[in-house]
């Protein structure tokens, strides 16, 4: 299992993916709108996922 | 993945080129592509003074970044000017984040609240209309910063927007059936009245994703929360639509800004008038008897 993080909404959950792209298109969100960070590295969405492993979502919107 | 150029892992894809990038050659290429676009576009001229506008958002503290380097090879002058709308909650976050960065880049800042020039908060003219609060905040944000470029004898004033952000205008404008706005692009009252100190926006063609990254890369100090009134906004709903979009088919919000980009001219020459009235009240430019400005604030 995967640890998804949304920083903005600080809200988390566990999922089962084996890489970024899979993650976004389980939870139905859009890459536009979202920076990857895999276990504190910035990453692209066809970066590799392992069991144990923590994603962060940095939303790319923000301001008004 | 590994990066295009060294085989170093990759922080971003651009599926435009089709390239990978590492963090030091995202920074190259994000930079590169900065300078070029300010020499190409001759967006600052040698030893002009130029206001930078900064919110504390990812987009102004990425500009005043870029052009405090750009200074290292180029002679101009540069001042920062701060808006505190006075919105609770979320303008303190940005205020705190924007004079951090701005110190740790040594550029001298000016802050005008909407407090001490209205006797207002933002939040108190909209406490009755929030669906109004992004017009209202606009036109008396704009109205300031022009004002404090001015007094600060500035001859350009840069802003952060994004190619996001200008994809979005488009769109707005055009659903709006707002054409005059749609047509008059950003420096149309610049050509009609010495009062309005040009505006530049360095950053049009970068896409807000790669600000968020070439910020977070370089660990500039940022804030990235969302304004309370963003809700009520059309523009959320339209970046969404363009996202969507962009994510079918990459490269639409480029193609969008460049081809409104190209026939800008003709909009220009078909539906803008050569000149325009002065606001009965306060002389600024107008296109009606009395500008938004003084409407919004019931003069």
């Amino acid at each position: 299992m995967i640890k998804v993080v949304f920083l903005r909404d600080k809200k988390s959950l566990e999922i089962e993916a084996d890489n970024v792209s899979e993650v976004f298109s389980k939870l139905s969100i859009l890459k536009e709108q979202y920076v990857a960070i895999k276990n504190g590295k910035i990453v692209c969405e066809d970066e590799s996922l392992s069991k144990g492993d923590t994603l962060e979502l940095f939303t790319v919107a923000s301001g008004g | 993945m590994k990066c295009s150029r060294c085989r170093k892992d990759a922080i971003y894809f651009q599926r435009q080129s089709g390239q990978y990038y590492c963090g030091d050659h995202f920074n190259t290429h994000f930079i590169k592509k900065f300078m070029r676009g300010v020499r190409e576009e001759q967006l600052i001229k040698k030893n002009e003074k130029v206001a930078v506008a900064v919110s504390g958002g990812k987009d102004s503290i990425t500009l005043a970044y870029l052009l405090k380097k750009l200074q290292l090879r180029y002679p101009f002058q540069m001042e920062a000017i701060i808006i505190d709308e006075g919105i609770s909650g979320y303008r303190n976050l940005t205020l705190d984040a924007a004079k951090a960065q701005l110190e740790r880049l040594e550029i001298s800042y000016h802050i005008e609240s909407f407090k001490d020039n209205f006797d207002k908060t933002l939040d108190i003219f909209v406490e009755n209309n929030k669906e109004n609060a992004c017009s209202t905040c606009g036109v008396l944000r704009r109205y300031l910063l022009n004002k404090k470029a001015r007094e600060l004898s500035c001859t350009k004033l840069a802003t952060g927007h994004n190619l996001d952000d200008e994809g979005q205008s488009v769109i707005m404008n055009l659903m709006r059936g707002d054409i005059i706005r749609f047509s008059r692009g950003q420096n149309y009252y610049k050509k009609i009245s010495d009062k309005f100190v040009e505006r530049i926006k360095p950053l049009r063609y970068f896409l807000e994703k790669e600000i968020v990254i070439f910020a977070l890369n370089n660990k500039l100090i940022f804030d990235s929360s969302e304004c309370p009134y963003a809700v009520y906004a059309m523009r959320g709903e339209v970046g969404k639509f363009l996202d969507k979009m962009e994510d079918l088919r990459p490269t639409t919000k480029y193609s969008l800004l460049s081809g409104y980009d190209k026939i800008l001219p003709a909009l220009n020459k078909c539906f803008i008038p050569e000149s325009i009235g002065a606001c009965k009240i306060c002389g600024e430019p107008t296109m009606d008897g009395v500008c938004m400005g003084c409407k919004i604030l019931g003069k």
